[in-house]
């Protein structure tokens, strides 16, 4: 049983994906100050351990490096969600079967409670 | 067990050990984040050796042709040496043989290599650290191919109080020693298969100069596809090279330069104004109006001077459609603070 990392594309999906992922929730104004740093390098580089995170692939994620990166942001349900919209989204410009989209939205949901801070 | 070295030190690798692991395991700091090849955040170059094709394969080729490689991906065999991305340290010693103004605060530099010295390899627009006989040192970009000219081009603009530049614009004179060390930076031109991809340069005050060394770098290659080069000033008097460069587009007709200013020219006329010499409007705008939907997605994109707007640029050319891998950055105030720490 291959993994979704694997099913998906492995690092090359990740390298398709980060683009229209980040051009996405820069262009939503409800999330992209959280996105718009100076460094997009650095921007580049976090969209794609987090794609690789939720794509199921290799990661150092733990739950306490998750709460304490994202606590200073005072996150909220719709935040989250506009994210998980956008990597659904993400997914289905890149014609992704719907099946695997879920799988990917269910690791991704997995850090609900970290991410907020809850 | 061979081994990896490092600040010099020699470390011992594990069986099937990444170098990063290694350094991580022997208390080095090295920076690092996913440790899957991804994220690029453990570069490091390669000194004396090869890195591993894994080690390189998703990094660009620019990057790829200094040396660098990601140390989470390098599981070396034999002894091997790294450091971190920075300017090299071997110097070498030139003189100045040509100080010639280019506009009211711009000069062209022109140093050449002494007879005993050699000159390390670089590309035009990446940069190198200059220093004086007084010891204080910038970084400039190369606006020139060395290996060809034999010669080295630089483009200063006159600093307020600034040490370097105070010191080159008022006491400097031709036969001066300096030395330069380097190069760095990954803004270059480099297109190994001949792709015909098209170019999009843009940059105010002397990021001119790195630009002007990748421009006619890719015209000496040959470069089929379209290049479009953009410079903007507050006004057209701190455009400089104008002729020389509207001189290169009537010679290639695929290249296409682009002047602009903020502010319109008080004493231009109508049909002045109305012919285009000189587009009125921010660089970003300017840049946009010209930008080729059709093609933005293959094209290569270099950005070079004032952190702030080349970061502005930055993203909005992304967000138009380019891809991140294909912008070229290099933002002339961050890499002075590296530079100088």
């Amino acid at each position: 049983m291959s993994s979704v990392f694997e099913k998906i594309g492995g690092a090359a999906a990740v390298d398709a994906a980060v683009d229209i992922f980040y051009r996405r929730v820069l262009s939503d104004d409800l999330i992209s100050h959280f996105f718009d740093s100076v460094d997009m390098d650095r921007q580049i580089g976090k969209q794609k351990a987090f794609l690789t995170m939720a794509f199921g692939g290799p990661n150092n994620y733990s739950g306490k490096d998750m709460r304490a990166a994202h606590k200073h942001m005072h996150l909220k349900e719709e935040h989250f969600n506009a994210v998980a919209g956008h990597l659904a989204g993400t997914l289905q410009e890149l014609n992704v079967p719907q099946p695997l989209i879920d799988e990917v939205l269910t690791i991704a949901g997995s850090t609900h409670d970290d991410v907020l801070d809850l | 067990m061979p081994t990896v070295q490092f600040n010099s030190a020699a470390f011992p690798l594990q069986e099937n050990e990444s170098v990063l692991d290694c350094l991580l395991r022997h208390e080095q700091k090295i920076a690092h984040a996913c440790k899957s090849g991804v994220c690029q955040a453990c570069l490091v170059k390669a000194v004396d050796n090869d890195a591993t094709t894994q080690a390189q394969k998703s990094l660009k080729p620019t990057l790829q042709a200094q040396g660098y490689a990601l140390a989470c991906q390098w599981v070396p065999e034999q002894d091997v040496r790294v450091s971190l991305p920075a300017l090299d340290e071997c110097a070498v010693t030139v003189s100045i043989s040509r100080i010639e103004p280019l506009n009211h605060r711009i000069v062209r530099l022109v140093l050449e290599v002494n007879a005993d010295g050699q000159m390390f390899p670089c590309y035009p627009g990446q940069y190198l650290n200059i220093t004086n006989a007084a010891g204080i040192s910038r970084s400039y970009s190369i606006a020139n191919h060395y290996a060809v000219d034999q010669c080295i081009e630089l483009h200063v603009q006159h600093m307020p109080m600034g040490a370097f530049t105070g010191w080159l614009f008022t006491q400097a004179r031709v036969g001066d020693i300096l030395h330069v060390r380097g190069p760095a930076g990954d803004c270059f031109y480099s297109n190994p298969t001949q792709e015909t991809f098209p170019m999009v340069l843009a940059g105010t005050g002397t990021g001119l100069a790195p630009l002007y060394g990748i421009v006619h770098e890719a015209l000496r290659e040959g470069h089929q596809g379209p290049i479009h080069l953009f410079h903007g000033g507050v006004t057209s008097r701190d455009l400089y090279c104008v002729e020389a460069l509207r001189a290169l587009e009537s010679r290639h007709p695929q290249f296409h330069y682009h002047a602009s200013c903020l502010k319109a020219p008080e004493n231009l006329s109508k049909e002045d104004q109305q012919s285009n010499t000189v587009e009125v409007g921010a660089l970003d705008e300017v840049i946009l109006r010209h930008l080729d939907a059709g093609s933005i997605a293959q094209t290569r994109v270099y950005l070079c001077g004032a952190p702030e707007l080349v970061q502005l640029l930055r993203k909005k050319i992304f967000l138009k459609g380019a891809k991140s891998s294909h912008i070229y950055c290099d933002p002339f105030i961050e890499r002075r603070v590296s530079a100088a720490a």
